[in-house]
């Protein structure tokens, strides 16, 4: 009996399981395009994270082949450098007067071996006397020298210095990295050694203080983004609107910092140890919203690209730089919509932000020099909005955001 | 009457972001999520929030969708829903204070040949408590075994027996007042 009892009730209930025709009132559709678009940031954000590291990978990737090939150029121009450190070691240790031949410069135009029979070849030099150097090549390879560099100098009338005991010596190889040493810089002295200014000159012609230099590189980063808000002492939202101190207490609870991604291209002009600094800048501002008492939460986000100026002055420490730099910059804001809690809690408003935004920014930058061209940075920046970047009715809004950006430039 | 299952085409469309597939979409959910939602809360703030919540998650987890009964599967989500909206607001603790053996008692014969509106079975659905409320909707409505309500607020089968016998003792309660108001006998 009481079973079937539970069982009637139980039933009467059940017939509530079949939904009625029903449509939406519009506050429901409104309310709904509001979650929508928060799912939508939240997908993009997913989005966000895969370009991140994406670009974060490709960075690396530049900076890495720009580093290499900035290393290869320099270990090129390095080597005729020890031919001439060691050669001239070996002169004056060794005291060893060698005979001056006639390089025929048609042995020599292009890479192959200079064995011991092309070395003999050589016509001897009438006005240099010649004496015993037993074994010179050996010594000089096996002190890991590439003798090969001083020999291949290309010149039709070059005077080179040989030994006389050349039939000791192994096959040498040319490359065609020797090329680029000029026969001019090489003197003979008269005691037949071979004075070895040359390559000085030749490969490391000197250095010339340009007066400007330039730079270009990337930065990206990842930024702390914190709003601070005014509320108007009247609120304007009807009807029955909280009181300015209600809507302040329920924004300061529902409202909180975010983050965004920073992406810089920039130019820089050194003059001495100061810098100009331009560019192009992707920079958001925003926070993110939870208002419990309308159960409706998301991330407002107001991206601008902008166009920075700043000011660096360098401070070097060997490879280290410091560069601290202050600048100002002007953004024009692509993604520009948000909402935040109506005055009267009873929804949210869609508001805009401005078109045209400026702040002002400091940062300081360690620099690493990987060498003349490259640099590696990491700079942490502030920055602070120039006036009110949502400035709507009962809305307004400013910024600051404090942020890591690590990067690379390549000077020229 | 259970409303018309959607199209594929439209599901198709809502899932790969098309607003105007999704607010359809809506509105075809739309009467198995309020319906639903009516049971629970009286609050039309309340209502709105969990009916849009609930659909949130329908667009976002449309893609794991493959076939049954699509409102069925939306039933489920806005009764997930409202599970999580209970969990979230700390009301499910209440639950627990019930976990002692159901203690059988007499009650009163009870037979009901009346015909109450939605309306009037609602409004008695919200006069019990909220666990009372979710419990005896999760079994006489939604259908649930008290196994598995057992399972979903994580509470004991004992637990989820008690609050039905709660909810259908104040039930009955109600609807004696009703009779009474209106002048009407019933059958007992």
């Amino acid at each position: 009996m009481k079973k079937q009892e539970e069982n009637s009730l139980d039933k009467l209930f059940a017939s509530l399981a079949e939904p009625s025709a029903q449509t939406p009132s519009a506050a429901y559709l409104q309310d709904l395009e509001v979650r929508l678009d928060a799912l939508g940031q939240k997908r993009r954000k997913l989005l966000g994270m895969w370009w991140f590291w994406s670009a974060f990978g490709a960075i690396l990737s530049i900076g890495l082949l720009a580093y290499w090939q900035s290393e290869a150029s320099t270990s090129t121009a390095s080597k005729p450098q020890k031919v001439e450190r060691r050669t001239q070691r070996f002169s004056h240790a060794n005291n060893i007067k060698v005979s001056t031949f006639s390089l025929n410069s048609s042995k020599l135009n292009s890479p192959k071996s200079l064995n011991t029979s092309i070395l003999t070849s050589f016509d001897s030099h009438p006005n240099i006397s010649y004496s015993k150097a037993p074994n010179v090549f050996s010594h000089l390879q096996a002190e890991g020298t590439p003798i090969t560099d001083f020999l291949s100098i290309e010149a039709s009338s070059l005077h080179i210095s040989v030994p006389s005991d050349i039939s000791a010596s192994p096959a040498i190889e040319i490359t065609n990295d020797q090329k680029v040493l000029e026969t001019n810089t090489i003197a003979i002295d008269t005691n037949g050694l071979a004075k070895a200014n040359l390559e000085r000159t030749a490969i490391m012609p000197p250095h010339t203080q340009k007066r400007f230099t330039h730079a270009i590189g990337l930065q990206f980063g990842v930024s702390g983004i914190f709003s601070s808000f005014e509320v108007p002492s009247t609120l304007t939202t009807i009807p029955e609107p909280l009181t300015p101190k209600e809507f302040r207490e329920w924004r300061e609870l529902g409202e909180r910092p975010t983050s965004s991604w920073d992406f810089n291209l920039r130019y820089q002009l050194f003059f001495g140890k100061w810098a100009l600094q331009t560019g192009l800048n992707y920079l958001e501002w925003g926070e993110q919203y939870t208002y419990e008492v309308i159960s409706v939460e998301g991330t407002n986000r107001y991206q601008y690209i902008q166009i920075p100026l700043g000011l660096s002055y360098q401070i070097p420490m060997r490879q280290i730089l410091f560069r601290p730099t202050v600048g100002l910059a002007m953004g024009y804001g692509i993604k520009r919509d948000g909402a935040y809690i109506l005055p009267n809690n009873n929804g949210v408003a869609v508001v805009e932000a401005k078109k045209w935004a400026a702040n002002a920014y400091a940062q300081f930058e360690l620099v690493y020099q990987a060498n003349k061209q490259l640099q590696f940075s990491i700079a942490p920046v502030l920055r602070y909005s120039l006036g009110k970047v949502v400035d709507h009715d009962d809305i307004m809004n400013r910024y600051q955001s404090v942020g890591l950006l690590t990067g690379f430039s390549f000077a020229f | 009457m259970m409303s018309q299952e959607p199209q594929t085409e439209l599901l198709q469309a809502a899932t790969s972001g098309d607003r105007r597939a999704q607010l359809a979409l809506y509105q075809l959910c739309y009467p198995v999520l309020i319906s639903t939602a009516r049971r629970y809360y009286h609050n039309s703030d309340e209502q709105m929030t969990v009916v849009n919540n609930a659909f949130v998650k329908v667009i976002q987890y449309l893609g794991q969708y493959e076939t049954g009964r699509f409102l069925s599967w939306v039933k489920r989500i806005i009764s997930n829903e409202i599970i999580d909206e209970y969990r979230r607001n700390k009301r499910y603790h209440e639950l627990y204070k019930f976990d002692a053996p159901v203690e059988e008692r007499g009650s009163t014969d009870f037979q009901t040949d009346a015909i109450f509106t939605e309306e009037q079975l609602q409004q008695m659905l919200l006069c019990l408590s909220e666990s009372a409320r979710l419990v005896f909707n999760l079994f006489a409505i939604e259908g649930y075994s008290h196994k598995e309500i057992a399972n979903m607020l994580g509470v004991t089968e004992e637990t989820s027996k008690w609050h039905t016998k709660m909810a259908r003792k104040k039930l009955k309660e109600l609807i004696i007042i009703h009779y009474e108001k209106t002048g009407r006998k019933f059958v007992g």
